[in-house]
């Protein structure tokens, strides 16, 4: 298990202790030392190199060096940019995040009753205890958690309270200006959802311009009896943008969680979602797509952890792979001695279009309890060449067919979504990428 | 049972007196001295009579395994052998007073084929089976090698093969498993002290199974066989492996290797049942069973075909792998892991598409009981030219108790947009209801537990020859005997 | 035959039997008649010992015999057969080897020799001809991928393959059509005899049209509220359980 450092840890310690006192928060002494123990975590091992067996598929030689630098705040950015980011038609509350850092300018908090929606600086100014608690996920989780929470810039705090009902979706935007060559932009999240809360967020990734990015987004939700969460994530940022991303979510008795997401943007993207089971009855369901093309690699990591009886769990994604794209999907579904009568199902299939193309899938099971459902299934392939020759016999060209069975061999992940909009956008972000295609 | 016990005496007698033609053993020197060096590997290599490139060979792999790590990524957790601390060569006991007559036969041998309920004799008259018995490191006998002859099938010893047929072995040698291909292929490398080899000539479809049956009997010994098997063109031959150890108190290593050369359109059947001591109900003691075995399909439709079915040792780390070079060649892989009370299997296969047309399939089968751990790891990769690839993988899960595990672990790897590849796994328990269904019809709760187990298996036990579809039948009862209720 | 006294069963905590009593005799046919939830499946699968049915009052004695201290496949050794409500599937083992082995499992229990393969195969032949099963079927998996009707009528097939002395039938008769029904219970009086008996439980009458019972018993809340000949199911089959002022939906 040796870990390669890409970096020299001197480099990156020397460079966090520049820009340490202009990080959000130097004001709180707590929340530095926070931030001093996960740099201390994160050089301890370094950044993962392709012998550990969860990045083993993860090229992260591409990180270039300079990405450590410029998490200073940059310029602002025109209403019209953000206004494109959002999807119409929704009324909720905005938080916009421009190059890591909280916009004040054009977030637009909606209040409710019940509904606290706050920076998390400011949410740490007057709950030290909880922060603190929360920031410990962050530092028993992985060495680029750790990362995160040293360098972070920002993040948002949504806390539902008991029986609360979002009265609108909330929509979080996240956009990388071009106003610096290479950035790097890092946020961490709190969702809190008290029993019987109910809320959905809208999430984007995108960027207005070049600039090597890397970016990490790491939210961390708890979810109370009967509480109810879902999620929507996408992400188009520039092609070379390192995408990082990575939702931590306990599930209590009958909660329910949801996420979904498509990622088509980077040159690198990489969607962690490991939820745990808490609480009996619970209820977790994971969607997403990946398309890639033009040397672009997306990763997906699920670890799906049942440790209570008598909960169910669902993952569906599926890859599309064109010329030059790359995919790997490490899917994990843990479950403990205790968590009988368990029902876990997990599938990933992909297409691959081009022979310069790759998708590797690696759906694991690790089953400690006798008396459960678990199935996963995964395939490669090309398209259905029964179904292509029937479209061509009913008139369709080669291509028109095959865009025609992409799309809906991705849509149907996006079916179940309530949220016509959100749906929308799934839909066309992946219909425009099959059109870019050949 | 005593007319087979007594045939199974004649044969060995029989056997035994064959030996003479085998191998020349220095009387007072039985054993090397415990532990590893070069001096060890040079005295193995002397007792052999082997070529100076054998000895270069094993000298390299030696030193290469020096620098090697004992591997940690499988999901296993077992007390590390200290390999200073094991007897590299050991000749049986009884070799240099070779069985005269009925009585001189080693009880203990007959016993443990009586265990099994097969007898050389039963083996021989009824399935025409060549018998190669192999305990601990020498080979003892080799039967119907005329008949073989006939047919140019060479099937003899390593150890021989080293020494009369050189040309081949220095072809093929390394040639599937190198010599550092991982820790315990290096190791076997380094000691290997017999094994089986086989040749079967182009167009020649070998006219019986061949089989081997391995046995440890020495305590402290460990076990390196190596085989290996070169099918020529356009032939056909169908091997069967069988192994069964007495109780020991000390865990045991074993670290055979095996190597499949199949050339143009010619089909290997690779048939393992493995039932080593599993060790006692407490974890106590059972073998180390840490294996590589692979098989090159190297010409145009070669097609191999491994199937097993492991009952036994403690702790199991194998992977009968396919490497799919030839267009239109085929690798399939069948598989039943049983686990039980404290036994340890990280077990599965890999499918390596190179060339076109290349097909696999995969059916697992694992079952845990007791405190057991049960592992499929598996690796399907198609490379970038292999066109039109396809493979089939059904894993299946089957739990019987709240306190074993049951794992999968598949990994898919592919390079080319033509290639299908489908991978399909479940975990289920032997429900209450098909339990009470069998018990009130009548059955007693293991011979319930034998048959649905047995019926879950069913797809991966047909694939076995018939001499041995009965013997793993009552083993697949044997080993769980005592999980439930 | 069977001497049930008293008998209360709990499921899973629940009380479901609440003292139960019933004679059944060597010749006779009951039928046990009762609204859904009112324990009639409860009552066959205390009598043939499936676990997880806890007795916790009460005997059952066949043919002198403790029955409650056996185990259930020693109960299918003394002749006690249950023809399952929902016969479950058995992946992977045929319906031939199945039943061989349940055979033999029975007459070991019994002290007897095996039965020689022949004498097996001819037997089986029979009695699926006799049942008018495709004998196909026999090759087959126990029960996987069969309808309704199929697996009830494999269900008479194993009856009769294993010959038993008292035959306890799980609402054999629920999901038939007319001619499933015929065969089947054309299967359940081949199983009448002077040295047997036959426990019918059922939720309607239509059955019992055919298969024609000496005693008729209705089932409610855990105990035998009444009990008459066949007369009774045909007065049930024309008032409803409430015309004999039992509450459809007591349990």
């Amino acid at each position: 298990m040796s870990e390669k450092n890409h970096f020299s840890g001197d480099h990156i310690a020397s460079h966090f202790e520049a820009v340490k006192a202009n990080l959000p928060g130097a004001d709180i002494d707590w929340l530095q030392s926070s931030r001093d123990e996960g740099m201390t975590n994160f050089l301890e091992t370094g950044i993962p190199g392709p012998r550990v067996e969860e990045w083993k598929y993860t090229n992260l030689g591409l990180l270039k060096s300079d990405v450590f630098k410029n998490t200073e705040a940059s310029g602002d950015i025109a209403a019209d940019v953000v206004a494109a980011a959002l999807l119409g038609g929704l009324n909720g509350p905005k938080v916009v995040f421009v190059d890591g850092y909280l916009s004040e300018t054009h977030t637009n908090i909606v209040e409710q009753e019940g509904v606290e929606l706050l920076s998390l600086t400011e949410f740490a100014k007057s709950n030290a205890d909880q922060t603190q608690k929360l920031l410990l996920h962050a530092q028993n989780s992985g060495s680029l958690s750790n990362l995160n929470l040293a360098m972070m810039t920002g993040g948002y705090v949504l806390r539902v309270s008991e029986d609360v009902k979002l009265a609108e979706p909330i929509q979080i935007v996240h956009i990388a200006s071009t106003s610096v060559a290479s950035k790097s932009l890092r946020t961490l999240n709190y969702i809190d959802v008290e029993e019987g809360g109910r809320a959905q967020i809208i999430e984007s990734f995108i960027s207005t311009g070049g600039g090597s990015n890397w970016r990490q987004n790491n939210t961390y939700v708890t979810l109370a009896r009967s509480a109810a969460l879902e999620v929507y994530q996408y992400q188009t940022e520039n092609s070379e943008t390192i995408h990082m991303a990575e939702t931590l979510v306990e599930v209590a008795e009958d909660a329910d969680f949801k996420h979904f997401s498509l990622n088509i943007g980077g040159k690198m993207s990489r969607t962690e979602i490991k939820p745990t089971l808490i609480g009996e009855n619970g209820n977790v369901e994971l969607r997403g797509a990946f398309l890639g093309r033009d040397g672009v690699s997306h990763d997906v990591f699920t670890h799906m952890k049942h440790m209570v009886p008598e909960c169910e769990s669902d993952q569906i994604y599926r890859g599309v792979l064109d010329k030059g794209g790359k995919s790997a999907f490490q899917g994990r579904v843990y479950v403990a001695k205790d968590a009988q009568l368990t029902n876990a199902e997990q599938s990933n299939k992909n297409l691959i279009l081009d022979r310069s193309a790759e998708a590797n899938s690696k759906p694991e099971l690790l089953i400690y309890a006798d008396d459960v459902k678990c199935a996963h299934g995964a395939t490669v392939g090309e398209l259905d060449q029964d179904a292509l020759f029937y479209l061509n016999s009913r008139g369709l060209d080669n291509k028109a067919a095959k865009a025609l069975l992409v799309e809906a061999f991705v849509s149907e992940v996006f079916d179940e979504i309530d949220i016509e909009a959100v749906k929308d956008k799934y839909l066309t972000l992946a219909h425009s990428w099959l059109e870019q295609g050949e | 049972m005593m007319v087979s016990t007594l045939e199974t005496r004649q044969t060995v007698e029989e056997v035994g007196s064959d030996y003479k033609y085998g191998f020349v053993t220095d009387i007072d020197m039985v054993k090397a001295p415990k532990g590893l060096n070069e001096d060890i590997i040079r005295f193995i290599s002397a007792k052999k009579e082997e070529p100076e490139w054998l000895l270069d060979w094993r000298l390299k792999a030696y030193r290469k395994w020096l620098t090697m790590e004992e591997p940690e990524w499988a999901l296993l957790d077992y007390e590390k052998p200290d390999f200073q601390d094991i007897y590299y060569y050991a000749a049986p006991k009884s070799a240099d007073d070779r069985p005269k007559s009925l009585d001189e036969v080693d009880p203990e041998l007959l016993r443990t084929y009586e265990k099994l309920g097969i007898s050389l004799q039963e083996q021989e008259v009824l399935a025409g089976v060549a018998v190669d018995v192999v305990f601990d490191s020498v080979s003892v006998a080799t039967t119907f090698r005329e008949t073989l002859k006939e047919k140019g099938v060479i099937f003899c010893s390593i150890s021989e093969a080293a020494r009369d047929y050189p040309e081949l072995m220095r072809k093929y040698l390394g040639s599937v498993v190198p010599a550092a291909d991982n820790f315990y292929a290096a190791l076997n490398s380094a000691v290997f002290t017999d094994g089986t080899f086989v040749y079967i000539p182009k167009g020649v479809r070998c006219p019986m199974e061949l089989s081997t049956y391995f046995r440890i009997n020495e305590a402290n010994t460990g076990q390196f066989e190596r085989t290996l098997i070169i099918a020529d063109d356009e032939s056909y031959v169908s091997y069967l492996e069988g192994c069964t150890a007495p109780m020991r108190d000390e865990n045991q290593l074993h670290a055979a290797v095996v190597e499949i050369v199949v050339l143009e359109e010619a089909e290997v059947k690779y048939s393992t049942v493995q039932n080593w001591y599993p060790g006692d109900k407490d974890g106590n003691g059972g073998i180390y069973n840490f294996v590589t075995k692979r098989a090159a399909c190297r010409g145009t439709n070669s097609k191999v075909s491994w199937t097993q079915v492991e009952t036994g040792s403690a702790v199991t780390w194998k992977y009968p792998s396919c490497i799919l070079q030839g267009d239109g060649s085929v690798g399939e892989f069948y598989s039943v892991a049983i686990t039980n009370n404290y036994q340890q299997a990280d077990t599965g296969t890999k499918m390596i598409h190179i060339g076109k047309n290349t097909s696999s399939t995969i059916i697992s089968k694992g079952i845990s009981a007791g405190k057991a751990q049960n592992v499929y790891r598996g690796l399907v990769r198609v490379l970038p030219n292999a066109e039109n690839t396809r493979n089939f993988t059904q894993c299946d899960s089957l739990l019987i108790g709240d306190e074993c595990g049951a794992h999968t672990v598949p990994y898919i790897e592919t390079k080319n947009p033509t290639a299908q590849v489908e991978h399909e796994a479940t975990t289920s328990k032997i429900s209450e209801e098909q339990l009470f269904y069998c018990l009130q019809r009548g059955l007693d709760v293991e011979e319930s537990v034998s048959l649905i187990v047995n019926g879950f298996c069913k797809e991966v036990m047909q694939q076995l020859p018939m001499e041995f579809a009965v013997e793993a039948q009552k083993l697949l009862g044997i080993s769980l005997e005592g999980s439930v209720g | 035959m069977l001497d049930i006294k008293n008998l209360h069963v709990e499921v899973e905590g629940k009380k479901i039997l609440r003292g139960l009593n019933l004679t059944v005799n060597a010749g006779e046919v009951h039928a046990i008649m009762g609204p859904n939830g009112a324990g009639k499946s409860t009552l066959a699968y205390a009598i043939c010992g499936k676990e997880g049915y806890e007795i916790t009052e009460g005997s059952v004695t066949f043919k002198g015999k403790d029955f409650l201290e056996l185990e259930a496949n020693e109960r299918a050794g003394e002749g006690a057969f249950l023809g399952f409500q929902y016969p479950v599937e058995i992946p992977g083992v045929t319906n031939m080897n199945f039943l061989k082995t349940a055979i033999n499992s029975i007459r070991k229990y019994r002290g007897e020799d095996e039965m020689a393969a022949v004498d097996f195969l001819k037997l089986i032949r029979a009695k699926a001809a006799e049942l008018d099963m495709d004998p196909e079927m026999l090759k087959r998996a126990v029960n996987v991928g069969f309808s309704g009707g199929e697996k009830k009528r494999n269900e008479m097939v194993q009856m009769a393959m294993i010959d038993p002395i008292f035959s306890v039938l799980d609402e054999t008769d629920s999901g038939l059509d007319i001619d499933a029904l015929r065969i089947v219970a054309d299967g359940i009086n081949r199983m009448r005899g002077d040295d047997k008996a036959i426990l019918v439980i059922t939720h309607y009458q239509r059955l019992l049209d055919y298969v024609v019972p000496d005693y008729v018993h209705v089932l409610s809340d855990g105990k035998i509220v009444k009990s008459g000949d066949k007369e009774l199911a045909q007065r049930l089959e024309k008032e409803g359980y409430a015309g004999l002022g039992i509450d459809e939906n007591a349990a």
